[in-house]
């Protein structure tokens, strides 16, 4: 028993520099098989969540995430709404004026005005759930905002 | 019924709420799970006074609620709760010591006796505005009666305690090392909630 | 395989032999050469290629000289604190490049490219139980340390180096290190053991809040490298605040207190993740083994670790805490030899067997990850010196 120990010991610590050997080269394709395996994705705080929505428009895409209500053990009171706004020639017209309907219920939840040479935000609140905009988010090609809600 | 379900629907929230005092505290009292059940009992007990108070004022000022969130009143309760962590850390290094600085006008038996202590944490943290609590708060508003608030509060934190239960299994993983662990953190967690209610005390920047 | 060696204060007892030291060393002459060119041919550059050779031959050097002289820590430490200032190096100067700045600001945060630190591991675990979700600004997969990727290799090494990733992996260990090895004789010398639970404390905290808010708590507002890496833009009081905490954390604890104690007061005293670190050493099969006969309790040890995890208890019992980074200082220090490098299961009596066993691979760790930083912190001072930037270049 105690001889099958120390074989077992030593080929164990003896596999340890093959196991590091194996980890870096395939590193991508343990990576992919990791995340594929745990189904494990970045939190909707900070993605955003995901992509339920894209709507085309002349010169620049409308992408409306998932409502996100991420709590520990639940969904939680407050959360948010990703819209991002993604131009395709490179700019956006000087105003975009939009009407959401983020929950798809057929109803528009909000209307959004975004003046893009200043990033001016206006935003109406049609629907109750609706609290406020955050700060918006404007990168080369791209506007993000997220509007704050209340869990209905 | 409905303060019972709303307790449950919520309850969660309350542990990761309750979590982060309860477990540092009962590591440090180095306890059995069975006298940490004791415990909750009282904390439990602390957090009924806490919720009862509430019934009644949410019957009173309801309309006024909204606008305490950042008052001095929740700072301070923030900043007792902070102060009270950090002296029990203090006493479990060193035997109790109360006759010292500010503490000396507490009488010794509050911070000797983790009974006592666990009903003020309970009544602490009963009185601070978690999103289940502002929820029940809602709720309890829109009765009656003062009864029915108060009974509606009752049965939340009934709902709620549900999930405190587990907690006290904690005392399974009882040994001294554990213990000064758990005092480390109390004095971490007393940070927390000092600056919590300096923040809330200076302007609401949280 | 080896041959008698000096007894003298701070020299292990054996030693291997040239012969074997070189035949040993060949496979990770060839393993390094492989990963720091990465299969490509050299560069023509000067700029590039110096790097390149000068930290291939420094890091070869060093690994043949462990071998040879029965030391670890000795060889290790040098690359260990050149391979964390490589990251500073490295990294401030590339972020500046790709983003014009090291602040984080809301872009990267919602376009996820942040890059993944080990730091964060401990406090995604309840959140990624419950929610299936990774509580960083990352990607998963894509750019550079994405979360997938470090996940892995912190997996890996957990396993086979257990809180041996402290002193050999972690890319900012060596700061604290290196100041901590500028005094030859530490000002303050009586550090309270009870110290030492700290950082288990910090570890239950942030494990809580980060679970509670689903935000990584410690890189909030506790990190103190992040005074060194990337921190939030500073827009408001909030991140003012947390970036006053960062700089007084990084200059107390990796600073001033290292230098004044000589010890690894932030690996030691505070890092949560060393303190997570410190469960997988129970489960690793590489330990430090404490010979009761050999050992005639001199206490050279306890006052050479740097992480405080040796106290007489350890002597008695033979081996040390469960904090342990096996950074082998005190194999090293040891001048009856009775303190060694041992694999779990096996007999006493081959130092050099779980010695060359576990340097092996820890030191491949080191040299993979530590000899791209050191190549690219090299690379950017020459940039410095040939162009007056750190930015810029090819």
């Amino acid at each position: 028993m105690k001889n099958i120990r120390m074989i077992m010991a030593y080929s164990w610590a003896v596999l340890a520099v093959p196991l590091i050997l194996a980890t870096f080269l395939g590193m991508p394709t343990w990576a992919r098989f990791l995340v594929d395996t745990t189904g494990l994705k970045v939190a909707p705080k900070f993605s955003g969540g995901e992509v339920i929505r894209t709507i085309e428009y002349q010169g620049y895409s409308t992408r409306i995430h998932e409502p996100s209500f991420d709590g520990l053990f639940g969904p939680c009171k407050q959360g948010f709404v990703q819209i991002d706004w993604k131009a395709n020639a490179g700019s956006f017209p000087e105003t975009i004026s939009e009407m959401i309907d983020y929950d798809q219920n057929g109803t528009v939840d909000f209307s959004v005005v975004i003046q893009t040479q200043t990033d001016q935000v206006t935003l109406k609140a049609l629907d109750s759930p609706v609290i406020a905009p955050e700060p918006l988010i404007s990168i080369p090609d791209m506007k993000i905002l997220r509007i704050r809600l209340r869990n209905p | 019924m409905s303060g019972f379900l709303l307790g449950l629907s919520l309850g969660a929230a309350c542990l990761a709420s309750c979590a982060p005092i309860l477990v540092p505290w009962y590591l440090a009292q180095a306890a059995g799970w069975g006298r940490n059940f004791v415990l909750l009992g009282l904390f439990s007990a602390g957090r009924l006074v806490g919720y009862g108070v509430f019934g009644i004022l949410a019957w009173i000022i309801h309309p006024v609620i909204d606008s305490l969130r950042h008052s001095f009143v929740f700072g301070l309760i923030y900043l007792a709760l902070g102060i009270m962590l950090i002296h029990f850390g203090r006493t479990q290094f060193h035997n109790p010591c109360v006759s010292k600085g500010l503490m000396r006008r507490i009488p010794a038996e509050i911070f000797a006796r983790p009974g006592i202590l666990a009903v003020i944490m309970g009544v602490l943290v009963g009185l601070n505005l978690c999103p289940p609590f502002l929820a029940a708060f809602t709720k309890a508003a829109e009765t009656p009666s003062l009864a029915a608030s108060v009974i509606f509060f009752v049965c939340f934190w009934a709902g709620t305690t549900v999930y405190l239960l587990p907690l006290p299994m904690v005392g399974l993983f009882r040994q001294p090392v554990a213990a000064i662990v758990g005092r480390f953190a109390c004095w971490i967690m007393a940070g927390y909630f000092i600056y919590q209610g300096v923040l809330i005390w200076v302007g609401g920047l949280k | 395989m080896t041959e008698r060696g000096r007894t003298s204060y701070g020299c292990p007892p054996t030693r291997i032999a040239w012969h074997w030291t070189i035949l040993l060393a060949v496979p990770m002459v060839l393993l390094t050469a492989m990963t720091m060119t990465q299969g490509q041919p050299l560069p023509k550059e000067l700029r590039l290629l110096i790097p390149l050779i000068v930290s291939f031959v420094f890091l070869n050097a060093m690994f043949i000289l462990m071998l040879r002289s029965g030391r670890i820590d000795q060889f290790r430490s040098p690359v260990f604190i050149l391979y964390a200032l490589g990251l500073v190096m490295m990294f401030i100067p590339n972020m500046l490049e790709v983003r014009g700045t090291v602040a984080i600001g809301a872009e990267e945060i919602v376009q996820g490219k942040v890059p993944f630190c080990h730091m964060v591991i401990p406090m995604t675990i309840i959140p990624a139980a419950f929610t299936r979700t990774i509580i960083f600004p990352g990607s998963m997969l894509e750019g550079f340390a994405s979360i997938g990727t470090m996940l892995v290799l912190w997996l890996v090494v957990s396993i086979v180096l257990g809180r041996g990733w402290c002193s050999w992996v972690c890319f900012y260990g060596g700061l604290d290190e290196g100041f901590s090895r500028i005094l030859r004789t530490p000002l303050i010398r009586r550090i309270s053991p009870t110290l030492r639970y700290v950082p288990f404390a910090v570890l239950l905290v942030i494990v809580l809040l980060s679970a509670v808010y689903l935000t990584p708590t410690y890189c909030e507002w506790l990190c103190p490298y992040k005074s060194v890496t990337e921190f939030a833009a500073v827009t408001d009081a909030r991140t003012l605040i947390q970036t006053v905490i960062f700089v007084a954390l990084f200059v107390g604890l990796v600073i001033i207190l290292p230098i004044l104690t000589g010890k690894r007061t932030q690996c030691g005293l505070f890092c949560p993740m060393g303190a997570f670190q410190s469960f997988t050493n129970k489960v690793n099969i590489f330990g430090i083994r404490i010979d009761k006969d050999k050992c005639i309790q001199c206490g050279a040890c306890i006052k050479a670790c740097p992480t405080l995890s040796l106290d007489q208890t350890c002597l008695e019992k033979g081996s040390p805490r469960m904090t342990c980074s096996k950074c082998g200082r005190c194999v090293d220090v040891c001048k009856f030899g009775a303190v060694s490098m041992q694999i779990k299961g096996t007999p006493p009596g081959h130092p050099n067997l779980g010695r060359v066993l576990f340097v092996y691979p820890a030191f491949l760790v080191m040299a993979i990850m530590g000899g791209s930083m050191i190549q690219q912190g090299l690379y950017r001072i020459i940039l410095l010196v040939t162009t007056g930037s750190l930015v810029g270049g090819s």
